[in-house]
């Protein structure tokens, strides 16, 4: 159909046209049986589109009802009741009790809080990797997969291994933050799916199995002006970071960055600057996580302060 | 995205309602996420002649109304908005009761009706049923970027959204989706039947 045309419809059913352009419309409409079922089947998209919205608000309410009814229940078992407190909503009571947990927690979490590993310790450090000690970025709070790094075997108890523990440190860091914004996104894409016949298909199948070798190999060979082209880079920049080879993840995460203007490339940013303290740079990587918390989106900017104070502790 | 404790205003809620999702979400929360307007429909619609289950019905369809008419721009800000909302729960249920009880001559003083009528035209059955069945031909991605461009998002809030590369490529997607829509309903069985109602209009 006539783009135009299309438009001329969107902007009748919006109410956006001129008293004139209106009644021309409608002349026409009234005097073509075709263009008339077409704006009917536009009205009934629309509807298809409302119910869609109507779906999802009911189903949300049904959520918050049920919500409601569970603080309810919480309240009446947790709290005894007596004529005073029944006067008040019952919200404020549970809201009473969540800030006592909370505080408890808090304080809790802080007494336990791992120190940093020192050579000079008799015990070694625990081998997992700590969060930042202030509250890490929303989106790290909604991820599943713990922020545990496979540490040191047990055996080193008695033997550890000297190391400058600020890199090993930073490194662990780098990983941790990795593993917490990474998840299922590296195999995601834009949102499309792979054809299952393409040397891309084939090395996230080798991602997915850990043969991130062969991954790597596959993805170096897609050529640049391949429609997946940079899908390839920037699986390869993961499978390297999976791979413990970091300076070849910087690599192919700055020349994603270097070259896309949008949510790939500041994706990329961020994975450059992981890549680059776990790889032993953090001078750099320093100052490219001063600009992401600077001129990135916001969410990716609480990540990088979140990061920066975790090194500036170390 | 509105702050927790943000002190919601009339103002504040309508622009809430039509902007961002979280935002959009957040203010229905907190005007109907408690009980307290539920409960005050169920008492408004047993006290005029219906149930307990009418009166939970008539509080879902009525948010419904009040959160389409907002997006629309149907609230014309001449009353609260809590006010509106129950506007929209008195016409709702005298039309309900119109449809249910034909031969009941209702008077609108029973009713209350101090209010301008509001709309509450709901989308018809034989409608619901032609589009649903659409509907689940269309796909899951489809679903969501039909239900974003509902809302009226920008192409570039629906690619973050939905994890789409660009707002060109959201751009594409929503075309498509909308194209595949279109000609799905146009397949329709019964479809005839309510074009010729839609063109007698």
């Amino acid at each position: 159909m006539n783009p135009n045309l299309l438009d001329k419809i969107e902007a009748y059913l919006d109410n956006a046209l001129s008293t004139e352009e209106k009644a021309a419309f409608e002349q026409a409409v009234a005097e073509d049986q075709a263009l008339a079922e077409e704006v009917a089947i536009f009205q009934l998209e629309r509807e298809g589109r409302e119910l869609l919205i109507e779906a999802e608000l009911r189903e949300k309410l049904l959520q918050w009802n049920a919500a409601e009814e569970d603080d309810r229940d919480l309240t009446n078992r947790e709290i005894p009741e007596n004529s005073a407190q029944k006067k008040k909503p019952a919200n404020w009571r549970l809201i009473l009790l969540l800030s006592v947990f909370s505080s408890l927690a808090v304080l809790l979490a802080w007494w336990y809080w791992p120190l940093e590993p020192s050579v000079n310790q008799q015990s070694l450090p625990e081998p997992s990797v700590t969060t930042p000690r202030n509250s890490p970025p929303p989106i790290l709070q909604q991820e599943e997969k713990a922020p545990v790094v496979q540490g040191e075997p047990s055996i080193k108890k008695t033997t550890p291994k000297v190391t400058t523990p600020e890199t090993n440190s930073e490194q662990q860091l780098a990983i941790a933050y990795y593993e917490r914004s990474e998840g299922a996104d590296v195999l995601r894409g834009d949102g499309t799916a792979t054809p299952a016949s393409t040397p891309l298909q084939a090395a996230k199948d080798d991602y997915r199995s850990k043969n991130f070798a062969r991954a790597a190999a596959t993805l170096k060979k897609i050529p640049e002006g391949d429609p997946y082209y940079w899908q390839a880079q920037d699986l390869l920049g993961h499978t390297l970071f999976s791979e413990k080879n970091y300076a070849e993840a910087a690599k192919a995460f700055r020349h994603i960055s270097d070259r896309n203007n949008n949510e790939r490339g500041e994706k990329a940013r961020w994975y450059l600057a992981l890549s680059l303290i776990a790889g032993g740079q953090s001078d750099e990587a320093t100052a490219l996580l001063k600009n992401i918390s600077n001129d990135a989106e916001p969410e990716m900017q609480e990540w990088a302060k979140a990061l920066l104070e975790a090194l500036g502790r170390r | 995205m509105q702050a927790i404790n943000q002190v919601w205003t009339d103002e504040r809620l309508e622009a809430a309602i039509c902007g961002a999702q979280a935002d959009r979400e957040a203010a229905l929360r907190h005007l109907f996420g408690g009980r307290k307007q539920m409960d005050r429909v169920k008492k408004y619609v047993v006290n005029h002649g219906g149930t307990e289950a009418d009166g939970q019905d008539v509080f879902q369809d009525a948010v419904v109304l009040f959160e389409r008419n907002i997006r629309q721009g149907k609230y014309n800000r001449q009353s609260a908005l809590e006010t509106y909302f129950f506007a929209i729960v008195k016409w709702h249920w005298l039309t309900l009761r119109r449809r249910i009880k034909p031969e009941v001559e209702f008077n609108p003083s029973t009713y209350d009706e101090q209010e301008q009528p509001v709309d509450v035209k709901i989308i018809s059955d034989d409608h619901r049923e032609v589009l649903n069945s659409a509907l689940t031909l269309v796909g899951d991605k489809c679903k969501k970027i039909l239900l974003l461009t509902g809302l009226s998002l920008s192409n570039e809030e629906i690619a973050r959204e939905m994890g789409i590369s660009s707002p060109e490529m959201a751009k594409k997607d929503v075309f498509r989706c909308r194209e595949r829509f279109r000609e799905l309903i146009r397949q329709r069985p019964g479809l005839e039947a309510i074009l010729q109602s839609m063109l007698r209009k």
